[in-house]
């Protein structure tokens, strides 16, 4: 790392108490676009030829996987961008958004596995689409846990920006696994193969995911600013103690 | 065999209920953090000495 890598603790913008009632507001919009979206979905949407309403599920499970994909790409860029400034700013920006990303990664598969066993008769197949989602979960949890392994901040995020870029590399590979690969995951569909109601309940619900995806980042990050600002806090203290200040 | 609404009642639920636990488990990290961090700071400023 070069001396011109800036660890300072990341200062708040705004006044606290600001930009605290602004992320609430944000927040009520989030669950609100999120209620109105699922009622769209499922009020609207008829029952699908082959699969009946079990293809409501599609509505959490495909805006869940694209948010998380969103979420890791933010991960990509902050760590490319942390690596180049070495401002904290950036690996506290990928940190947050590797959990959350972590965090869709394994509804979208828990989700997938519900509307699995009654289409394919198994809760979990080691089918490629599948198995490397599994990957890509299992990667960002590793990211996660390689953060706690040291308190050493520079240390921490270099590591985690090399695993998150890494990780990231994961994410095409998902997402054309289905056509790279034989497989009982189904390809993805475009608005010409599907019919309206079923596009535009999913375009909606999309939107509702997305925004809760960067509600949870940015949240997240303020929880991650106060944890960065306390340690150090706590590190100089500690210094002026041992120098009997 | 279950119908298929449970199937799709049970993944909308498993949904609301990461969101809302994912959202207050920010919530309690985020009051956690403030209040820590207003225990690590002084509370006011050194005294400048006459």
């Amino acid at each position: 790392m070069t001396e011109a890598t800036d660890t300072r603790p990341v200062a708040t913008r705004g006044a606290p108490q600001a930009q605290s009632g602004r992320l609430a507001l944000w927040g009520v919009v989030v669950l609100l676009a999120l209620i109105a979206a699922q009622v769209y979905g499922l009020l609207e949407s008829p029952p699908d030829r082959d699969m009946g309403h079990l293809q409501k599920i599609m509505y959490v499970h495909v805006p869940s996987a694209w948010s998380a994909f969103v979420a890791f790409l933010v991960v990509f860029v902050a760590s490319i961008a942390y690596l180049w400034t070495g401002r904290a700013r950036h690996d506290l920006i990928a940190a947050s958004a590797a959990e959350v990303g972590a965090l869709l990664t394994a509804l979208t598969l828990a989700l997938g596995s519900i509307w699995g066993r009654p289409t394919w008769g198994v809760w979990w197949t080691w089918d490629p689409r599948l198995t490397s989602t599994a990957v890509l979960l299992v990667v960002f949890v590793g990211y996660l846990a390689l953060r706690a392994f040291t308190d050493d901040f520079e240390r921490r995020a270099r590591w985690s920006a090399v695993v998150g870029i890494l990780g990231f590399l994961n994410v095409p590979v998902v997402y054309l696994s289905v056509r790279w690969w034989r497989t009982i995951h189904q390809v993805q569909s475009a608005p010409s193969t599907v019919d309206t109601t079923f596009a535009w309940g999913l375009r909606v619900n999309a939107v509702a995911f997305l925004l809760l995806m960067i509600y949870f980042v940015r949240e997240r990050y303020r929880v991650a600013s106060m944890e960065h600002l306390l340690e150090a806090t706590i590190e100089e203290r500690e210094l002026r103690g041992s120098h009997g200040v | 065999m279950a119908s298929e609404w449970s199937y799709v009642v049970g993944a909308y639920a498993l949904t609301w209920v990461v969101i809302l636990g994912y959202a207050l488990r920010l919530r309690y990290r985020l009051r956690r953090a403030a209040e820590e961090l207003a225990m690590a700071q002084p509370s006011s400023p050194p005294k400048r000495e006459a």
